[in-house]
């Protein structure tokens, strides 16, 4: 009973952050009304479907990295896992392993790529900014030594599947992103281990002091960042058709910017996967609009800029009148 | 140990494995150079061989708007792109060859009767991610047709299966998609006359002897087409002196995706891998990437012009620039600006039921500090 009671400081937190979702919401919404009406065929099911496809192997990515940016963490290596990912899954496929064993190598080689971060930052204690960015560097390193520089073609039915594969005429990636938004937001409002991300982000010492074991639940997150990264590639590598070292490039920006869009503080302790969906949806939104419009790149790299500055200002403004 | 480091042990072991199991993986040098070769000299022989099956008659209404649009700045006859829509992809926006080919592609839509509106637009920034993004928001825009300038060979197969199935046809540049026509350079033969115009530099110098190190800045992600920009360079050089005065004195380097800043780390360990090593003959795939090879040779202190025979492709406004700054001897003009001279009247075929041929070849000249000034104007 006592854990279900809320304290009025919580409530007004939980309030703030509900109403940074809506706020976002309704930039969405409106930015959603702009370009259905200047452009003709951004409401088309294509568009909106194609769109929502090509999202998803980030928007995956993006919603497991909430919960380590929420733990007070950084994972800048997941560029680096997807693009080693897409070469490791087009060798097996070109070697002719197994399409189902290919994902499972994959998975499991994210899976090690996340175990390596997290006892680099939680055993090691190497700071998680300097440990993912060496080691962003070293897996595209590896990408591009393994694959000679070169794209390879991925092509295998299975993988196929998991790009561009329909189930009930909704493409399957799509499925997939639903699915892990939906688990990571269960994780992370209903959950005990979700509370104790929250807690340590705040407080890690404090939490360590009332009984969480900080560093374990730390290590998990980067398992499974690095997990999250590994399907990302793969599903990169099938929407493309080839496993290409440069998949992923630059992507940890993109991803980490639609994290802050949505609200989570680099700092930690404070965050909403329902935040993160919404800042992915409108980067993309963002993007794919301005295109439709012939803008050229330069203007919509301005507008996503300016964007991120001016949600993330408001919700600093609005936290320092909620604080005092 | 607690449960965690056991993982960790166990993930690192799991990295290692899969490390030394791929880094064992690696094929040896000599066999993908040999690979290349084989390549190249299918894809030539391919190249040639259509090219000789081609009946000029069938693709009249192409040839007529070509030399219209060679000739004149008129308007095309007949306005063929009225009431059309088409997309364009440019392989990365902001870039002077770039630039070029899009200016020149928005020019000739105009004179051919298109308006600026139903020209869709969008930028692959040298990225095959945004340029699947790309492709399917232009598909939801439905044009007639679709320009696709990309620079991952591979990836265009995922392209043309989309555009394929809603009946839109494609028009490759530069860099082939599979079942569209091609416009753009013929890499080797562009590759072929670098490679001679070196030679010629080469005896001027006194000799092969005279050279240490023979560098080719390669686009491997270009695929084998693009490769054969700089193999043909090779090849001429094969031709002069034979494959064993020339196979030692060669380094292939990856310059990455076309870009000065790959280019530049590329050349940066080539240097540092023949320290002994003083003349040279140098080529890249564009006038970006041999920026950055240069660069990198001035930031070693090994740069001396005397010493370095520099032949580029392309010819853009970097080009143009490095060619009248002295930094290179000269390159092989593709003349990006009339890229449209080409594309459009394909364009325009497709637009009123003719086709275009499978092969538009620019046409290419050596360009050289003296002679700059004939082709263009500072």
């Amino acid at each position: 009973m006592a854990e279900n009671q809320e304290t009025p400081v919580r409530k007004k937190e939980k309030k703030f952050f509900l109403s940074n979702t809506i706020t976002l919401f309704i930039v969405l919404i409106v930015m959603l009304v702009f370009f259905s009406l200047t452009s003709e065929s951004f409401l088309s099911t294509y568009n909106l479907v194609s769109m929502l496809s090509n999202l998803s192997f980030y928007g995956i990515v993006a919603a497991v990295l909430t919960m380590v940016l929420i733990s007070g963490e950084i994972d800048f290596s997941i560029g680096g896992n997807i693009g080693l990912t897409s070469i490791i899954a087009a060798i097996l496929i070109e070697s002719g392993v197994n399409g189902w064993l290919v994902i499972l190598l994959c998975l499991l080689l994210g899976a090690a790529i996340g175990i390596f971060n997290g006892f680099l930052v939680t055993v090691i204690g190497v700071n998680s900014i300097i440990a993912t960015v060496g080691t962003m560097s070293v897996w595209r390193g590896l990408a591009y030594t393994f694959s000679d520089g070169q794209s390879i073609m991925a092509m295998t039915p299975v993988i196929d599947f998991l790009g561009r594969g329909k189930v009930l005429n909704i493409p399957f990636p799509i499925i997939l992103f639903i699915i892990i938004f939906a688990v990571c937001y269960v994780v992370m409002n209903h959950s005990k281990w979700g509370r104790k991300i929250y807690a340590i982000g705040v407080n890690p010492m404090a939490s360590f002091l009332s009984g969480i074991n900080v560093k374990q639940v730390k290590f998990l997150t980067f398992l499974f960042s690095g997990i999250a990264a590994a399907l990302g590639g793969l599903i990169l590598a099938s929407l493309s058709g080839v496993g290409m070292p440069q998949h992923g490039e630059g992507l940890e920006l993109t991803i980490i910017s639609a994290i802050l869009l949505g609200g989570t503080a680099l700092g930690g302790g404070r965050g909403q996967i329902l935040g993160t969906l919404v800042g992915v949806l409108i980067i993309s939104v963002l993007y794919n609009g301005l295109t439709m419009l012939n803008v050229y790149y330069y203007y919509v790299q301005i507008a996503q800029g300016v964007v991120l500055v001016a949600v993330v200002a408001t919700y600093e403004v609005r936290q320092k009148r909620l604080q005092e | 140990m607690s449960k965690f480091k056991i993982i960790s042990i166990l993930g690192l072991a799991i990295i290692f494995a899969v490390g030394i199991s791929f880094t064992g993986c690696q094929a040896e040098p000599e066999v993908i150079t040999e690979t290349v070769t084989e390549t190249v000299t299918e894809t030539v022989t391919e190249t040639v061989t259509e090219t000789v099956e081609v009946e000029e008659e069938a693709y009249a209404y192409y040839e007529t708007l070509k030399v219209h649009a060679q000739d004149t700045d008129d308007p095309y006859p007949d306005n063929p792109a009225e009431g059309h829509t088409i997309a364009y992809t440019d392989i990365m926006g902001g870039i002077p060859f770039c630039n070029n080919v899009y200016g020149s592609v928005q020019k000739e839509w105009e004179l051919a009767g298109g308006a600026d509106s139903d020209l869709y637009y969008a930028d692959n920034q040298y990225d095959a991610t945004v340029g699947l993004q790309n492709a399917d928001i232009l598909l939801a825009k439905e044009p007639e047709v679709l320009i696709w300038f990309q620079f991952d060979s591979k990836v265009n197969s995922i392209v043309a299966q989309k555009y394929g199935d809603a009946g839109i046809p494609i028009i490759a540049v530069d860099v082939p998609v599979p079942g569209a026509p091609f416009m753009g350079v013929n890499n080797f033969k562009v590759a072929y006359m670098a490679g001679e115009e070196a030679i010629k530099r080469v005896e001027e110098q006194g000799g092969i002897d005279t050279i240490d190190k023979i560098i080719l800045m390669q686009m491997p992600a270009g695929g084998e087409v693009v490769m054969l920009r700089s193999e043909g360079f090779y090849q001429a050089f094969v031709d002069e002196y034979g494959a064993d005065v020339i196979d030692p004195m060669t380094i292939r380097a990856d310059g990455g995706a076309g870009e000065a800043e790959q280019a530049n780390a590329a050349m940066s360990d080539v240097l540092t891998s023949i320290p002994d090593a003083e003349n040279f003959v140098l080529t890249s795939v564009n006038e970006q990437t041999m920026d950055g090879c240069i660069s990198a040779v001035q930031t070693a202190g090994r740069w001396d012009p005397d010493k370095w025979i520099v032949i580029t492709q392309g010819v853009d406004d970097v080009g143009k620039a490095q060619l009248r700054e002295g930094l290179t001897d000269a390159g092989v003009g593709y003349f990006p600006e009339r890229y449209g001279e080409y594309l459009i009247p394909a364009v325009s075929a497709y637009l009123n039921g003719e086709l275009p041929p499978p092969f538009m070849y620019v046409e290419n000249e050596i360009i050289t500090p003296e002679n700059i000034d004939e082709y263009y104007t500072e």
